[in-house]
């Protein structure tokens, strides 16, 4: 990736969810966390699920981290909001193999993608993952 | 008898070394021995506390012995083994001599920084504590100072003291002073701070823990390179340090123990080259530092290494400092007229380290856009976690310098950060 390549995704892309988050903020009641930190560089978000008759209902964030997590985590928990713990497993599994694999399918969600489509980007693929990677964790191991 | 291969280059670089000064026109000669900077001629590498770059003599001198000399030592009756192992053994007595000793066997071969601690926590520490005593640490250590005694701690229910530091990024002498006694069966502290960069007055610290009589170990990883170190000259019992901080080769460092201590050094890892006997009901040991090596050592990377302080002490040690001296003053300077610097402590006495964090930008997306502009460094916590969570922090940016820096480095380094803060606001 060129400066000027870096300089517009994180200008029309990054930045944008970057300063406007979504759900950015700790609610006053959660049905559960999940932790997403990563100890190498010290990003350390807490993800908050509330749940209704086994659906989520909404998904909200709060931490501290780079653009780059903070950006990932505000998609992705745009998407996850009124999915079922099964999709939401199915949704990680998938983001992770994306991330992880040179050839893999496409998300319909062009935000998705977008994070997607910067699985090379030197060093940072951590940071893209990190709450995806704890939300699959967390499901992959709790009783569906 | 198998005669030994010459070298058909020049081998005394450290010889043409010897009266340079590091000055402006200096600095591009140095630069000159060390190869990466042809392969990459605009790196502006900031990174010289996690790594230094690999010197051109330092390179040679190992491959001088993997392809001409090879051989295992201490075990053939042959020339080619018998004359590496002559090479191995000088090394340790040049190192010895580097550190101020003229006693080799106070030297140990280890693979590095943290593998000298963590014998040390194993093969020194463990098998004299007992419930109620202490370990005396700070809050300041990088992990590999600061994790082998905590788990010693837990393990054998001792007290693990870690002394503070104030707002300015200095230790809290007057804690430290009050956390030794009788109880304290070490004393472990760093010479410099790979986070803040502070000077640590290593004589006032060894010389509370002396009165009382306690070991000191010192984590020279950050001072070695430039600092006059040795258990002698520093007056402590175990000096570690890593070579690939000081120009040298990955997976060597030095454990050093003071002459008092060393019968204390158990063997911490068992198997060939340890051993004075070995019988199926019982095995003896050889003294310190040979009853560490089991296995066969890292051989070239000790020819490595003892190149890479020929090179040190061909340009000087008191150059050296002088030089990060310079370039740390002028890089705290220049550093502070970047909109929205936050510039981490501000130590009594620092070298060749500086952390900083820019308003509303990850250390990670500095480190990233300044990636762009040919500029190495490090993003994180740099291993002292509980460090920057005393400090309030979750994470810096990291400049460090070395000899082959220079002043316009650091322009480009201002420069980009000021485009930075200009493109994220």
């Amino acid at each position: 990736m060129t400066k000027q390549e870096l300089q517009k995704l994180f200008k029309n892309e990054i930045l944008p969810e970057n300063e406007n988050p979504y759900h950015f903020q700790e609610p006053q009641t959660a049905s559960f966390t999940i932790e997403a930190y990563n100890s190498m560089c010290g990003d350390k978000y807490t993800l908050y699920f509330n749940t209704s008759e086994g659906q989520i209902t909404s998904v909200y964030f709060y931490g501290f981290g780079c653009a780059l997590s903070k950006a990932s985590i505000s998609i992705m928990c745009k998407s996850m909001e009124h999915l079922s713990p099964k999709n939401i497993t199915a949704l990680s599994d998938q983001f992770i193999f994306t991330m992880d694999q040179e050839h893999s399918t496409k998300n319909a969600d062009k935000k998705i993608q977008m994070l997607q489509q910067l699985k090379h980007f030197d060093g940072r693929v951590d940071c893209i993952k990190l709450g995806w990677e704890a939300v699959k964790n967390h499901f992959e191991n709790a009783d569906l | 008898m198998i005669g030994i291969v010459k070298l058909k280059y020049s081998f005394d670089i450290a010889e043409k070394l010897v009266l340079l000064k590091l000055n402006k026109n200096s600095i591009k000669k140095v630069r000159s021995h060390f190869p990466i900077f042809e392969a990459h001629p605009n790196l502006v590498y900031l990174d010289n506390a996690a790594t230094t770059q690999r010197a051109q003599s330092v390179v040679t001198a190992q491959s001088h012995f993997d392809l001409y000399e090879n051989a295992n030592i201490h075990r053939g009756i042959y020339d080619l083994s018998n004359q590496a192992t002559q090479k191995f053994e000088n090394a340790r007595t040049e190192i010895a001599r580097f550190l101020g000793s003229g006693n080799a066997n106070t030297v140990a071969f280890t693979q590095g920084t943290t593998a000298s601690i963590n014998i040390v926590a194993q093969s020194f520490l463990a098998p004299r504590l007992q419930a109620g005593d202490n370990i005396v640490t700070t809050i300041m250590e990088h992990h590999a100072n600061f994790i082998p005694w905590q788990m010693l701690a837990q393990k054998y229910q001792v007290e693990l003291r870690i002394v503070p530091i104030d707002k300015n990024g200095d230790l809290d002498l007057v804690q430290l002073s009050n956390f030794l006694d009788k109880k304290t069966k070490l004393l472990a502290v760093s010479h410099i701070s790979n986070t803040l960069g502070t000077i640590h007055p290593l004589d006032e610290i060894i010389g509370l823990a002396k009165r009382k009589d306690i070991p000191v170990l010192v984590d020279a990883a950050q001072s070695a390179c430039h600092f006059e170190i040795g258990v002698d000259p520093l007056n402590c019992d175990f000096l570690t340090f890593s070579g690939h901080k000081m120009f040298g080769p990955f997976g060597i460092g030095i454990l050093q123990v003071s002459e008092k201590y060393l019968t204390d050094m158990m063997p911490y890892n068992y198997g060939g080259g340890i051993i004075k006997d070995v019988k199926i009901e019982k095995t003896s040991f050889r003294n310190f530092p040979h009853n560490l090596d089991a296995g066969t050592p890292n051989v070239s990377g000790v020819i490595g290494l003892a190149a890479a302080l020929e090179f040190i002490s061909g340009i000087g040690k008191p150059d050296m400092q002088s030089h990060l001296n310079k370039l740390t003053l002028y890089a705290l300077d220049q550093l502070s007229q970047v909109p929205g610097i936050k510039i981490i402590g501000n130590p009594k006495r620092r070298i060749g380290i500086i952390s900083f964090n820019l308003k509303n930008i990850h250390p990670h997306d500095i480190a990233s856009f300044l990636n762009k502009d040919g500029i190495a460094l490090r993003a994180g916590m740099h291993c002292t976690q509980p460090l920057l969570n005393a400090m309030g922090l979750q994470a810096t940016a990291r400049v460090s310098f070395s000899i082959y820096n220079n002043e316009e480095e650091i322009n480009k380094l201002v420069v980009s950060l000021k485009e930075l803060m200009r493109f994220w606001s």
